[in-house]
């Protein structure tokens, strides 16, 4: 961990409101990015950016290695993220947002681009277990225990959305 | 393009997707959600009663007076944003909120909070600018926009005696 960022958490533990603020310059991105993968909505998203902040500040005095501190923020971000999922009525119609709203697609790959796309499409308990699953780490099981489904659930889940996100892509070649 | 037929390259290519950026900023709210958080943590109930008999003008005395010469200081601004965010904290209060309104009080208190968004996207604005002077009086009117809100949840007799409110309804 940079010495600058070990200075930051150092003073907000103390509750210095600057180095609150540069504690969410510095991570908000990577708060709203996962929220973002894991919900439907931005609005959603916006709102456990704010909810995840807030559960750091209060809990800042409880982390112990600050090295750690990366891991940590993702997962109070996917925790949130996933709660918020479970309370949301899941809309049955698959929800596609312009994928240009979702993100700053000029500097995408057509890779990166398509696979956003792809990620978009799926249904979101979908999109939020294989982003759980195959970027933030969580396991078969702490997936289920969050869904309050089984692991079988989970793991099925899984395979689909990584099917669907294949045929997608294949799906896209064909055209190419 | 990646050959996606195994698992491994499609957890790679997650990973290596672009980071996304929120539209707007969201610190302000992110501070104030965090600041209500505290004051209710911190045991508002009694404290709120103390402030919601007496109404923070009196407590604010002469800061609340939009006189953004005066107003310019770090300290007075920020004690203007605490005095926000003590109201803010004070209205969403379950006390409060399950509180009864008539219907001439809940035209007021919506006029009111819409006035309280136009603040708070002016001063989105204007913390660009990096005015202090006008980002303060925008502030104090913020205090008292928040304060009648208050004193109209609570005080039954406050929309009679504010004509100004009832003008604007």
């Amino acid at each position: 961990m940079d010495a600058s960022l070990s200075l930051v958490l150092s003073r907000a533990r103390q509750g210095e409101r600057d180095a609150h603020e540069e504690l969410f310059r510095r991570y908000e991105r990577l708060v709203y990015t996962v929220a973002r993968r894991i919900l439907p909505s931005v609005e959603e998203a916006e709102e456990v950016l704010q909810d995840t902040f807030v559960e750091l500040f209060r809990s800042l005095k409880k982390l112990e290695n600050t090295e750690s501190f990366t891991p940590w923020i993702r997962r109070i971000a996917a925790r949130k993220a996933l709660d918020r999922l479970r309370r949301l009525e899941i809309r049955k119609a698959t929800d596609i947002e312009a994928i240009s709203a979702s993100s700053g697609d000029q500097n995408q790959s057509d890779n990166g681009l398509d696979l956003e796309r792809a990620l978009q499409r799926l249904r979101p308990i979908d999109r939020a277990v294989i982003w759980l699953h195959d970027v933030e780490g969580f396991t078969h099981e702490e997936i289920a225990g969050a869904f309050k489904k089984t692991v079988s659930f989970s793991k099925s889940r899984l395979a689909r959305a990584r099917r669907s996100i294949r045929e997608s892509m294949e799906g896209r070649a064909d055209h190419a | 393009m990646p050959d996606f037929d195994t698992d491994n390259t499609l957890i790679h290519e997650l990973r290596e997707l672009p980071i996304l950026e929120t539209s707007r900023d969201l610190w302000p709210e992110t501070r104030r959600r965090w600041r209500r958080k505290l004051w209710l943590q911190r045991g508002l109930p009694p404290a709120a009663l103390l402030f919601l008999g007496l109404g923070i003008s009196l407590l604010m005395g002469p800061a609340l007076k939009p006189e953004p010469k005066q107003l310019a200081t770090g300290p007075e601004l920020q004690q203007l944003k605490d005095a926000s965010e003590f109201l803010e904290a004070v209205l969403q209060s379950p006390r409060l909120r399950r509180k009864p309104v008539s219907a001439r009080q809940a035209a007021a208190i919506f006029h009111i909070e819409d006035r309280v968004a136009g603040l708070d996207q002016a001063l989105n604005e204007v913390s660009k600018s990096r005015s202090q002077e006008l980002e303060a009086a925008l502030w104090a009117e913020r205090v008292q926009s928040l304060d009648k809100l208050v004193q109209l949840r609570t005080n039954p007799n406050f929309l009679a005696r504010n004509n100004s409110i009832r003008r604007t309804q």
